[in-house]
C-alpha cells in the first residue's frame, strides 16, 4: 500500500510537484502518463525514497519514508524496490548473471541456494539462460531489458518501478517485454511511466500529469 | 568489503586498457627509484664484501679510489707501484699479501682451434696465501709451483674455453716499445672454483712471474761457457726465453736488489687493532706510501654515489608528483564518465561511501598490482644482472 498526502517537492524555483492525496493498493498496476518534464520520474523517485519531499507524507509498505534516515532509506530501497530503467542501466563490467544478482551484491548478502534457484528461474523466464555469462555489450536491446527486469525481480521486491521500460525498444520487442513484465510481476505493486497509450488498458489504473506537474 | 572488492576487481579487469596504462605509469614511476636503490645497495654490499677482513691496503700515494679499485676489483687506473721493501716493512703488523697488477693476458689459441674468443683479462701476480685468505679453491688441476704457471678464474676459463695444459699469453703494454720484453707464454695448471667475485675474471700467477713479464726477471742464453779471460764473448743478439720450462728455469734471474722489486698493493690483515693503529701512525705523512682503510674508502665512495643519487631522488619526487596529478585527473574524468552508473547504484540502494570506496579500491588494486610488478621487475633485474656487472658498469 502506498499513501501520499500533501506532498510538495521542487528543484529550486524551476519546477514543482504538488500532490494532495494519492493511494495505491498493494498489487495494483498503475501507469503514470503525461508530457516530458511534468514530474512523473520525480514522483516515482519520491515514492522509492531516492528523493525526499519538502513537505507532506509518503507511506510505502508501512514505512514512513519521509521520516527515514539515509541509511534506513537505502535499506528500504534495497529490500522493497525493484527498478527497471529506460536505458536498462546494466553495469557493462558485470555479466548477465552478476548484473541480476547486483541487489544482493550491494547488500553484501550471501547468495543462498534459494537465490540461485530464483536466478535460474528468472533467466529461463526472461529467455536469456544461455547468455548468463555474457557482458551487456554482447546483448541486443531487448535482451538487455530482459536482464534489467530479472534484476528488478530477483529479490522479490514489494514494488517494481519502471521508467519507460520500452522506450528504447521497437514495437515488437516492446510487446514482448510488456508481456514478460505482466507474467512475472504477479502480485507485486507495479508503477510504470509510459508514453505508449496502447498499453494503458493492461493497467488497473492510470495517473495523469498535467503540464504544471500537478497530478490530475 | 567483499562486494566492494568484487565490483572494483570486475571494473578494472573489464576496463583493462585503462588499468594497463595506469599500471605502466605507476610501474615506471616506482621501478626506476627501486632499481636505483637496489643498484646502490648492491654496489655498497659488493664493495664491502670484497673488503671484508682486509684491514688496510698499502699503495702508492695518490688516488685512494684507484688503489681500492685496482687491488680489490682489478679495475680502474694504475695507481703506481711500491716495492718489496714496503712489503717487508708492513709485515710486522699481521698477514701481508703483495699484489702486482699492471698486466693483462689472453688465451694462446692453437692454430686448429675454432670459436676463438679474445679478451684481455687482468693478470694478478700474488702469493698462494691470497687464495687461502679469499678461501678460493681449485676445481681442476693444481696450484702453480714454478714460475710461468698460471691458474685461471672460472669465468675466464669458461669464456675462453681454457683447459688444463692450455697456454695464456701476457699482453704487451705498448706495441711500439721495441725495448719492452716479449709476451710471456704461461701454462695453465689449475682452474678455480667460481666465487661470484672479480676473482672469477682474472688469471693468477705467482708474483715472480709478473716480474718476468715486466722483464725484471729474465732468462736468456747461458753465457757461462763463453767467458774468456773474465770477458763474456758473445754475439750482439742474446736470445731471451718467451716461456719458462723446467729446462730453462734455472737461467732466470734478475739484476738488482730484491727489495726494489715492484708491487702494486699490499693487502694487510692486521693482527689486532693496536697493530693497525701503529701501522697507520707509521705511515701518516709518508709522501710515497699510503695506507687506506678499505671500508672507510668505500663509505667515502658511496657518499659520492649517494650525493648523485640525491639528485635522482629529487627528480623522482617530481615524477611521482606528476603521476599523482595525472591519476587525480584520471579519477576525476572517470567519475564524470561514470555519473550515470553511480546514480543507478545509488538509486538501487548503494551508499555514497560505498561508491567512493569502490573507486578507491579500483585504484588501490591497480596500485598494489603495480607495486607487486615493480618488486618482481627489480627482483628480475637483480637476478639477471648480478652486482658484479653493476660494478663493472660503474668501474669500467
Amino acid at each position: 500500500m502506498i499513501v501520499i498526502r500533501d506532498l510538495s517537492f521542487s528543484y529550486g524555483n524551476d519546477f514543482a510537484i504538488e500532490l494532495t492525496h494519492l493511494e495505491i493498493a498493494s498489487g495494483q498496476k498503475v501507469a503514470f502518463v503525461g508530457e516530458s518534464g511534468c514530474g512523473k520520474t520525480t514522483l516515482l523517485s519520491l515514492i522509492a525514497g531516492v528523493l525526499r519531499p519538502h513537505k507532506g507524507e509518503i507511506n510505502v509498505c508501512e514505512h514512513k519514508t519521509h521520516l527515514l534516515s539515509e541509511k534506513e532509506l537505502r535499506l528500504f530501497r534495497l529490500q522493497n524496490i525493484g527498478f527497471v530503467f529506460q536505458n536498462f542501466a546494466l553495469l557493462d563490467y558485470l555479466n548477465v548473471r552478476e548484473n541480476i544478482l547486483l541487489p544482493f551484491t550491494l547488500q553484501s548478502k550471501k547468495i543462498t541456494q534459494q537465490t540461485l534457484d530464483r536466478l535460474e528461474y528468472l533467466l529461463s523466464a526472461v529467455g536469456i539462460r544461455d547468455k548468463n555469462k555474457q557482458k551487456p555489450q554482447h546483448l541486443s536491446q531487448g535482451e538487455k531489458q530482459r536482464v534489467a527486469i530479472a534484476r528488478a525481480l530477483i529479490h522479490k521486491p514489494s514494488i517494481v518501478i519502471a521508467d519507460e521500460p520500452t522506450g528504447n525498444l521497437d514495437p515488437k520487442n516492446s510487446q514482448k517485454i510488456m508481456n514478460l513484465l505482466w507474467q512475472e510481476i504477479d502480485n507485486t505493486t507495479f508503477l510504470m511511466i509510459t508514453h505508449d497509450h496502447s498499453v494503458l488498458d493492461k493497467f488497473d489504473r492510470t495517473v495523469r500529469f498535467d503540464a504544471k506537474g500537478i497530478v490530475a | 568489503m567483499r562486494s566492494i572488492l568484487f565490483l572494483a576487481y570486475k571494473y578494472i579487469s573489464h576496463n583493462y586498457l585503462k588499468t594497463i596504462v595506469l599500471t605502466v605509469c605507476l610501474l615506471l614511476t616506482t621501478v626506476v627509484p627501486l632499481a636505483a636503490y637496489f643498484i646502490i645497495n648492491a654496489y655498497e654490499q659488493h664493495f664491502e664484501e670484497r673488503a671484508h677482513g682486509i684491514t688496510l691496503i698499502a699503495g702508492h700515494r695518490g688516488n685512494d679510489y684507484d688503489i681500492l679499485l685496482r687491488s680489490l676489483y682489478y679495475k680502474g687506473a694504475y695507481p703506481g707501484s711500491l716495492s718489496m721493501q714496503d712489503f717487508a716493512d708492513v709485515q710486522h703488523a699481521g698477514q701481508a699479501i703483495p699484489m702486482y697488477l699492471p698486466f693483462t693476458g689472453h688465451k694462446l689459441y692453437a692454430a686448429q682451434e675454432q670459436n676463438v674468443y679474445y679478451e684481455n683479462v687482468p693478470i694478478v701476480g700474488t702469493r698462494l696465501d691470497y687464495f687461502s685468505m679469499r678461501n678460493i679453491k681449485l676445481t681442476k688441476g693444481r696450484w702453480p709451483v714454478i714460475w710461468g704457471e698460471a691458474v685461471v678464474g672460472s669465468q675466464v676459463a669458461r669464456r675462453m674455453n681454457i683447459r688444463i695444459g692450455d697456454f695464456v699469453l701476457s699482453d704487451q703494454k705498448n706495441l711500439y716499445d721495441i725495448t719492452a720484453s716479449y709476451p710471456l707464454k704461461m701454462k695453465v695448471v689449475g682452474i678455480l672454483q667460481r666465487t661470484h667475485s672479480p676473482d672469477d675474471d682474472v688469471i693468477f700467477v705467482d708474483i715472480k712471474t709478473t716480474w718476468i713479464i715486466e722483464g725484471i726477471f729474465h732468462g736468456h742464453d747461458d753465457l757461462s761457457d763463453k767467458v774468456q779471460k773474465n770477458v763474456v764473448v758473445s754475439k750482439a743478439k742474446i736470445h731471451e726465453y718467451p716461456e719458462i720450462t723446467p729446462q730453462n728455469l734455472h737461467l732466470f734471474h734478475h739484476h738488482g736488489k730484491a727489495k726494489d722489486l715492484p708491487v702494486t698493493a699490499i693487502l694487510i690483515l692486521a693482527k689486532d687493532h693496536k697493530s693497525k693503529t701503529i701501522l697507520l701512525g707509521d705511515y701518516q705523512g709518508n709522501e710515497r706510501v699510503t695506507l687506506i682503510q678499505p671500508l672507510k674508502v668505500i663509505t667515502r665512495l658511496m657518499s659520492l654515489v649517494l650525493r648523485v643519487h640525491a639528485f635522482f631522488e629529487a627528480y623522482f619526487v617530481l615524477v611521482i608528483f606528476t603521476v599523482v596529478l595525472f591519476i587525480i585527473l584520471v579519477v576525476m574524468l572517470s567519475l564524470r564518465l561514470r555519473t550515470e552508473e553511480f546514480s543507478i547504484l545509488y538509486k538501487m540502494g548503494c551508499r555514497k561511501q560505498t561508491l567512493y570506496a569502490m573507486v578507491f579500491m579500483e585504484f588501490f588494486l591497480v596500485f598494489v598490482f603495480s607495486m607487486v610488478l615493480s618488486v618482481i621487475c627489480v627482483a628480475l633485474f637483480e637476478w639477471m644482472i648480478p652486482p658484479r656487472y653493476i660494478l663493472q658498469l660503474f668501474a669500467g
